[in-house]
């Protein structure tokens, strides 16, 4: 990459990281009128809203100085170690914020070690069969599909079984560590199910080169290949499975708010709730921080399993992906096609009617029961589907437009992405419902802000790709200009390609309405939204299971279409993030641009010549 | 340029110029030390073995790859800015030596010729000046709707040829124009360019491995090798009494058909 490229990239994160900073520092003044309301109702609540009152607690809180004024404030108190008082208890925020972020670390050490568990489960069948001689990309989308489950779902499904049908482990608290067992395998399944489909895919991808089975031929033992094999895999995946990690932060929110564990994301939602903004901001700025402890560990990480030559761009892009199965679209058909008939079936129904009795068992006239008001679970989670995949629509079309756009600016686009990709969209639904109060059109914001990262980083790495083509680099000598060649060569060939990526997205974006649905982040009741009847259903689980059942399917039927359709196109979209090489994964000169493969980036040489 | 002047004869200089490629574990030393000038009117041919450096060579004097040292005049300023180049890439045009892989798959063979006539604003029926060009390098009919894949090797070299001289340049640099061609297509481009050269003045940067095609064509040839200009002269004396080795092993390998 050429050294204006490295440095547009440099500016670009410093300046993204800093526009973050500086959205959290100005919450305040973001959030327009509301907060003097929330101090008041908090703390003065004998006293009139006159405007006198209210004026005078703008003034205490500096919001007439302006957003400069405000961030500056917040700002200058942080680096003193001063993260302000609770607007709604009136006491410092950090300390019970440090102590929320010890519980949450627990809860995700616990999960990490269940997601690494599942993973090796996961990858074992792989090994195994690369040893052998046959490698192949082992478990089926089916087996992966029932570990990527959304943590919001998985949490409420362990809730009803294990807890309350079978009575085995307490459904709330944090008392001791049988409290964490569910919250944990909430947490560490899908993360764990995602972790071993990467390394899985990438463990496949090492054996089909040639330097094994001149291994395999030179005597090596089976232990030493598979090392190898492993140690090979590992240095192109860390970085996604550090996203992984990362994303745990945006799942924690989900499981401690089902379960009642008074982590950071519980207070968090909490917060957001009841507008205590200071709060809100210390919890963000840990998770930031959080999140960039985890990266940089994973670049250590990286830098030390590839030894000196893993400087970026140096990482030949892997060959062809192993072909897919011939059955590939038997899990995706079938999923849709249930999911389909769900829809059809309660589209005919009315779903805002309470005509039948409450909680009312299902039968042939209502299939799926009704809910606490008498209203038609059926209908509701049919018109359901209208809501959420309607939004989720809008959400991808607007992600594709804006990924466009960005990625479209090249090296310029790396800070963004990165910044994006590490903020999963529950933590933005916090902040845009801290803003603006919870909505429908704050959950697509918020999902939206943190969804165009792939696909920005997908057209960069394309960008790059097709500008390097001779037919493109000969239109100069023709006179075209610089932005007519990105928008009229550059732009069309890489349209179709960016556009199927976003569609493949397209449920998992459902997916992360439905989770801000399900934590009251998003549409509002009556709305039929699934994760609301998610939600609505679960505080009836014991007496009426059926509430929760017809959401739940949707929700199952939609995540095993999302992963078996990402899984479908090489494991090259995977759910929570980029899996495409960083914009400058591009090796010297430019000749050989990156092909955008899953981003296992490979390296035979460096290993091989050990 | 002024209204009643001689126009100035355009020129493209390449002074003291050097490229080097740094990888990993190589450093390629493509281009060292070259003066070469290429000149309204006369024409130039430049051999030399293959990975010699011609190619990159010819980026640097297109202003597409930038030199590490020394610089490139056009007209006797150097290239850079916006309206220079834009000057120059219209009096300046070249055939890359991949010509296939230089025509957008996206696009018909009529759209391609007509781009750089209206990007460089240039009057008249366009239509008519792009069949001309095709006429030109021997497509008569039937080659303005097709696209790139449609196209036989000797065919998209034909269009790549068309389209750097549909805009009538006053320079043109030509990396292996008649590499891909058989015999008597090979004869008619040359013709051509001789034709263009004698009668319009078209000055010629010719690179080829064709000794023959260089002879009948050039006036003066550089023999180039590891990145240095070696030898340098009139054709006629230069193929004929060869001093340095890399050209008399050049001669040498010229097949020689039985009599
Ligand atoms: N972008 C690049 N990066 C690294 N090395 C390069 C690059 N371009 C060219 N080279 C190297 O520079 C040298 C000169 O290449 P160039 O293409 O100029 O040769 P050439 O004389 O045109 O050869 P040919 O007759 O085969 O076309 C070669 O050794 C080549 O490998
Ligand atoms: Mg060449």
């Amino acid at each position: 990459m050429s050294g204006r490229g490295w440095a547009a990239a440099l500016i670009s994160r410093v300046a993204a990281f800093a526009a973050v900073v500086v959205l959290i520092g100005s919450l305040p003044w973001l959030s327009g009128n509301s907060p003097e309301y929330t101090i008041l109702r908090a703390r003065y609540a004998d006293r009139e809203a006159t405007p006198e009152v209210l004026a005078q607690i703008r003034g205490e809180l500096g919001l007439d100085r302006g957003p400069i004024a405000v961030f500056a404030d917040w700002a200058s108190g942080v680096f003193t170690g001063d993260f302000g008082t609770s607007w709604i208890s009136g006491r410092p925020v950090l300390p019970g914020m440090l102590e929320a972020l010890g519980v949450s670390l627990t809860l995700m050490g616990a999960a990490l070690t269940v997601a690494l568990c599942m993973a090796a489960l996961l990858c074992l069948p792989v090994l195994r069969a690369g040893l052998a001689g046959r490698p192949s990309r082992g478990s089926g989308a089916a087996a992966a599909a029932l570990t990527a489950l959304p943590e919001f779902l998985l949490a409420a499904v362990l809730l009803v079984i294990v807890a309350v049908w079978l009575n085995w482990l307490p459904p709330y608290g944090w008392r001791g560590i049988e409290y964490a067992i569910l919250p944990a395998l909430a947490l560490g399944l899908p993360g764990g199910g995602l972790i071993g489909r990467l390394v899985a895919t990438a463990v496949a991808g090492v054996f089909t080169e040639r330097w094994v089975h001149t291994w395999a031929v030179a005597g090596h033992s089976r232990a030493r290949i598979a090392l190898a094999v492993l140690h090979r895999a590992m240095s192109g995946v860390v970085g996604q499975v550090a996203l992984v990690v990362v994303g745990l932060t945006g799942g924690a929110v989900a499981v401690e708010e089902v379960f009642a564990v008074p982590g950071l994301g519980r207070a968090l939602l909490g917060a957001a709730a009841s507008q205590d903004i200071p709060t809100l901001q210390a919890g963000v700025l840990l998770l930031l921080l959080l999140a960039a402890v985890c990266g940089g560990a994973a670049a250590l990480i990286r830098r030390s399993l590839l030894g000196p030559a893993g400087r970026s761009g140096h990482l030949p892009v892997p060959g062809p992906p192993l072909s897919p199965r011939r059955t590939w679209w038997l899990v995706p058909a079938i999923s849709g096609g249930a999911l389909l008939a769900l829809i059809v079936a309660g589209l005919m129904r009315d779903p805002y009617g309470s005509v039948y009795g409450r909680l009312q068992s299902p039968s042939w006239a209502l299939p799926l029961g009704a809910d606490a008001s008498g209203r038609d679970v059926l209908a509701r989670v049919g018109h359901g589907a209208v809501d959420t995949l309607g939004l989720a629509l809008a959400v991808t079309a607007a992600c594709l437009v804006i990924g466009l756009i960005i990625g479209l600016t090249g090296a310029w686009s790396t800070g963004p992405v990165e910044v994006t990709n590490a903020a999963p969209p529950i933590i933005a639904g916090i902040l845009v419902v801290a803003i603006s109060g919870p909505s429908a059109a704050g959950a697509a914001v918020a999902v939206t802000a943190v969804s165009w990262a792939p696909l920005a980083a997908h057209t960069a790495a394309l960008v790059a790709e097709i500008s390097a083509r001779p037919y493109v680099r000969s239109l100069p000598q023709l006179g075209v200009s610089r932005a007519r060649i990105l928008v009229g060569t550059v732009l069309p060939a890489l349209l179709p390609e960016v556009t199927r990526h976003a569609l493949l997205r397209l449920p998992g974006i459902a997916l992360a309405l439905a989770a801000l649905g399900f934590l009251g982040l998003g549409p509002q009741p009556p709305a039929p939204e699934w994760g609301l009847l998610l939600a609505e259903g679960i505080g009836y689980v014991e007496r009426a299971p059926w509430t929760v059942l017809g959401p739940a399917c949707a929700l199952v039927l939609a995540s095993v279409l999302a992963v078996s359709l990402s899984s479908a196109d090489g494991g090259r979209n995977l759910r929570p993030a980029s899996d495409l090489p960083a914009p400058d994964a591009e090796p010297d000169d430019g000749q050989k641009p990156p092909r955008v493969t899953d981003g296992a980036g490979q390296h035979s040489e460096a290993l091989a010549g050990r | 340029m002024s209204v009643g002047a001689e126009p100035e004869a355009t020129s493209l200089r390449g002074i003291d110029l050097s490229r080097t490629f740094r990888s990993r574990s190589r450093v390629v030393a493509a281009v060292e030390d070259v003066d070469i000038a290429v000149l309204e009117g006369e024409s130039l041919g430049l051999v030399g073995p293959s990975g010699s450096g011609k190619s990159t060579l010819l980026s640097l004097l297109l202003g597409t790859e930038r030199p590490d040292r020394g610089e490139v005049l056009f007209n006797g300023a150097p290239l850079v800015g916006r309206q220079q180049l834009r000057e120059a890439r219209q009096a300046v045009q070249f055939i890359p030596q991949d010509p296939a892989s230089s025509l957008d798959p996206r696009r018909t063979v009529e759209h391609q010729l007509r781009e750089p006539l209206r990007r460089f604003g240039i009057e008249g029926d366009h239509k008519s000046l792009v069949q001309d060009a095709l006429e030109q390098v021997g497509l008569v009919t039937g080659y303005l709707g097709r696209r790139a894949h449609e196209l036989s090797g000797g065919q998209a070299q034909r269009v790549a040829m068309a389209r750097a001289l549909v805009t009538r340049p006053r320079i043109l640099l030509a990396d292996e124009a008649v590499s891909g061609l058989d015999l008597p297509l090979r004869n008619q481009v040359l013709d051509l360019l001789k034709q263009l050269h004698a009668r319009d003045g078209l000055g010629l940067l010719f690179i080829s491995h064709d000794l023959t095609a260089i002879h009948q064509l050039c006036q003066r040839a550089l023999v180039f090798d590891h990145g240095r200009v070696v030898e340098e002269g009139p054709t006629s004396e230069l193929f004929y009494r060869p001093a340095h080795p890399t050209t008399q092993e050049l001669v040498d390998a010229i097949p020689l058909l039985p009599a």
